[in-house]
């Protein structure tokens, strides 16, 4: 089997190509860095089985963050689990083609076969580029295939120039460095042994401050960084300064082997990506374009799907009244009734929101938008220290943070990069999108104006965005304090999404989010039902369960006669009203002696200042480890199928029913769903993201530092929300 | 003791059991997961395999 690495700059098509071979379906996405860790599927060519090796996007073999080291470590063959690739296969972009050799260029001194594809002809016939591809081949001295990824065009001659060159293993020589620089590479590689590959060590006089040197120096100590610097030093006496002398004898290679290969008009057409980047990366439109744009998508999320999702709920109702009815009433009939299918199904049906959103996310990302909105946000961002890389890590987190943090590991700077996962779960993520549409849609939708949901929902993942930064800025101060770092990005052409593309990410999203309900969440309700099921007998060891069937058989006669003396405009005995009320009132007993009541009571006086009662309380505490759990228990806490009104079925209208009776949350229904959603929005209730924290920084301190902060910030904003919401409820 | 709370207790047994190994799997599990806490397996890295070198972090 022949192993060949995929190795290109950031948004050359790399992911695309090596869809287009193996036939996998790793996301691809029309901005920088979507690829932070190695990928590998197989292809078959003329019989001849291949690995293919998807590296991480790169500008260069000069390793200075994480997920550049992964490919050069690939390359060299020093990751054991992986052989040493048979053939390096190369991928450019034909419209920037000059800049893209530079890669190429460190990759014929690696010591193995190039294949050189170059991809996104078509754009480049757009721009009116001509390339002499045999010419290009032969100035080069390597085999060079014009293919369009996208389309899977030239994907045959491709194989076949991979296979052709494995078998040849004729090895290009690139360019030639001044003979003082090799004369003091040879010098360093006596210094630091002949373990090292000669390719590491020219790495280890031209990175300065790279990760070659900070391994080097410390394997050889300071003799070594002696070493190094007197050869710097004599290389700049002689003319050669470093880095200078690498781009300098780089470019001054290419830029020949361009004049003859590739014909450029005169004047660069003026694209469809020039007329709309000079809106969209408008200073003031193109920051208007953005709010509209956001607007727009948590407008879409709150109406698009709701009819999907009062079809979830009305199977949802019907499963567990099948069971009810089936069922011989017990602790069995209650957990499957009342705790999987209503705690479990009130999560699922946000999955039409889930869909959504992602939805959404996919086209603003292949379109090539989301590159855009980096380089709007780098204003803002190096305000706070950061830049517009720390966007794209920040911009994941709205799905999830788990990923957002790991994007980070495209920040080379270290500080940056704390930063950018410190704040990183501030960002709204999806998980909280059900909260958000549980209280809008309970509080802020029936009666008001249209365009206040979607306002609302904006609002909340406005928060995020706005107090990262702030924060950012105030770590980037004091405990992470370094230099505002420069952004270099590149702006990729705009593309028509593909529906598969879009369809892939969709249900690759809706699938984790059933996954989640179907397992953690499952388990959550499971104990959470035995919580507030549990002592299930009063004080005089009557069952609750025996109780209530008692009392729902009164209550149901008591109502009739109620109807019956309604109809005739007779006054309703208040006897007969607490006998139809009785149901009401010994749920309410049991739920209030159950553990988690009791321990939820205990610890009200705490909840109080926001608001909230014991249930919320409580459904706050027990979203701990997944903030999804919250909309499962407020379920089972404010018995949302109790109600035999179909009219008022739901846990919307469970809430305004409950709290209409409450003194606090009747006449401020609002400040107090206000202050839930700040709290969700501000905490970090996810085990998952701590634990990605704790990987991604090797320390425990950063995960309990970000958890501390950011549940200060919550109870501080929640409370804060309330209390201004309950003085303008008051004064006007 | 009926059947019924025979096998809620069987069912919060398993659910807890589920709970602690996905907790246990995201904190100290060698797995190298998603980290989506799914708790199908662990959020924390695998250790470098044998005979890599081990290069700092910026």
């Amino acid at each position: 089997m022949l192993t060949v690495a995929l190795v290109g700059n950031p948004n050359a098509g790399k992911t695309t190509l090596f869809n287009a071979l193996s036939g996998l379906r790793q996301r691809v996405g029309n901005y920088s860095g979507v690829t932070v860790e190695m990928k590998k599927g197989h292809f078959t060519a003329n019989g001849t089985e291949v690995a293919l090796i998807d590296l991480p996007g790169t500008y260069s073999l000069a390793a200075r963050s994480p997920d550049e080291m992964v490919a050069v470590d690939l390359l060299l063959g020093r990751r054991p689990e992986e052989p040493r690739p048979d053939v390096v296969l190369s991928i450019a972009d034909a419209t920037n083609l000059d800049r893209h050799l530079y890669l190429t260029t460190q990759l014929l001194e690696l010591g193995e076969p190039v294949v050189l594809a170059v991809n996104m002809i078509d754009a480049a016939a757009a721009q009116g580029i001509t390339i002499d591809y045999a010419r290009l081949s032969q100035e080069l001295g390597i085999p060079v295939v014009p293919i369009q990824a996208n389309k899977g065009l030239g994907l045959e001659a491709l194989k076949s120039a991979v296979l052709a060159a494995a078998q040849a293993g004729k090895l290009a020589t690139g360019p030639a460095f001044p003979e003082t620089f090799e004369k003091e590479v040879s010098h360093l590689q006596n210094a630091v042994g002949a373990e090292v590959p000669g390719f590491l060590t020219r790495r280890l006089l031209l990175d300065v401050g790279g990760y070659t040197e900070q391994w080097l120096v410390e394997k050889h100590g300071e003799l070594l960084r002696r070493d190094l610097a007197d050869s710097r030093s004599r290389l700049a006496a002689e003319g050669c300064p470093v880095p200078a002398v690498e781009a300098r004898t780089r470019f001054g290679w290419i830029r020949p082997i361009i004049t003859a290969a590739v014909a450029r008009p005169a004047e660069r057409p003026v694209t469809w990506t020039d007329r709309l980047d000079r809106v969209l990366t408008h200073k003031l439109w193109g920051t208007l374009i953005f709010l509209g744009l956001m607007f727009l998508v948590f407008q879409s999320i709150f109406f698009w799907a709701k009819p999907v999702m009062e079809l979830i709920v009305s199977g949802q109702e019907a499963i567990a009244e099948a069971i009810k009815s089936e069922m011989a009433p017990g602790p069995l009939r209650s957990l499957l009734a009342d705790g999987i299918v209503v705690g479990v199904g009130s999560v699922v049906i946000f999955l039409p929101q889930i869909l959504v959103l992602f939805g959404f996310i996919a086209v603003l990302e292949d379109c090539g938008y989301m590159a855009r909105a980096a380089f709007l946000m780098d204003r803002l961002m190096s305000k706070c220290g950061l830049s517009g890389k720390s966007f794209i890590p920040l911009l994941s987190s709205v799905a999830c943070a788990v990923p957002g943090i790991m994007a980070t590991r495209v920040i080379e700077n270290r500080r940056d990069r704390f930063a950018t996962i410190l704040v990183a779960p501030l960002m709204s993520c999806s998980a909280r999108l059900p909260v958000y549409i549980l209280m809008i849609g309970a509080f802020l939708s029936e009666g008001r104006p249209a365009w206040l949901p979607g306002v609302v929902l904006f609002a909340m993942y406005m928060l995020g965005f706005t107090l990262a930064p702030l924060i950012a800025l105030v770590l980037k101060r004091t405990l992470l304090k370094g230099e505002t770092p420069v952004f270099v990005m590149e702006l990729p052409a705009y593309k028509r999404p593909t529906l598969r593309g879009i369809t892939q990410r969709m249900g690759d999203a809706g699938w984790a989010f059933l996954r989640r309900a179907g397992t953690v969440i499952f388990a959550s309700m499971v104990i959470i039902w035995a919580l507030l099921y549990f002592p299930s007998s009063d004080a005089n060891g009557v069952s609750y369960e025996d109780s209530l069937a008692v009392a729902e058989e009164r209550a149901e006669v008591a109502s009739l006669q109620i109807e019956a003396l309604e109809a005739h405009e007779i006054e309703v005995p208040e006897e007969l009203e607490a006998e139809a009320a009785l149901p009401a009132k010994i749920n309410g007993e049991w739920k209030r002696n159950s553990v988690l009541g009791r321990v939820g009571l205990a610890l009200e006086p705490a909840f109080a200042p926001l608001g909230w009662d014991w249930r919320i309380g409580m459904a706050a505490i027990a979203s701990f480890p997944a903030r999804e759990v919250i909309v499962g228990m407020l379920v089972m806490v404010y018995d949302v199928n109790d109600d035999d009104d179909e009219e008022h079925a739901g846990l919307q209208d469970a809430f305004k029913r409950e709290w209409a009776k409450d003194p606090v949350r009747g006449p401020y229904a609002v400040p107090v769903a206000l202050s839930i959603m700040v709290f969700i929005a501000l905490c970090l209730q996810c085990a998952s993201t701590l634990a990605v924290i704790y990987r991604e920084t090797h320390s425990w301190w950063w995960p309990l530092f970000t958890f501390v902060y950011m549940t200060v910030f919550a109870y501080l904003g929640a409370l804060l929300t309330f209390q201004i919401g309950k003085f303008i409820a008051d004064a006007f | 003791m009926d059947g019924q709370l025979i096998a809620v207790i069987a069912m919060i047994a398993v659910a807890a059991a589920y709970l602690g190994r996905a907790t246990w799997k995201t904190w100290s599990g060698t797995k190298v997961g998603c980290g989506s806490g799914c708790g199908k397996c662990a959020t924390k890295s695998a250790p470098p395999p044998k005979g890599r070198f081990e290069l700092p972090q910026v």
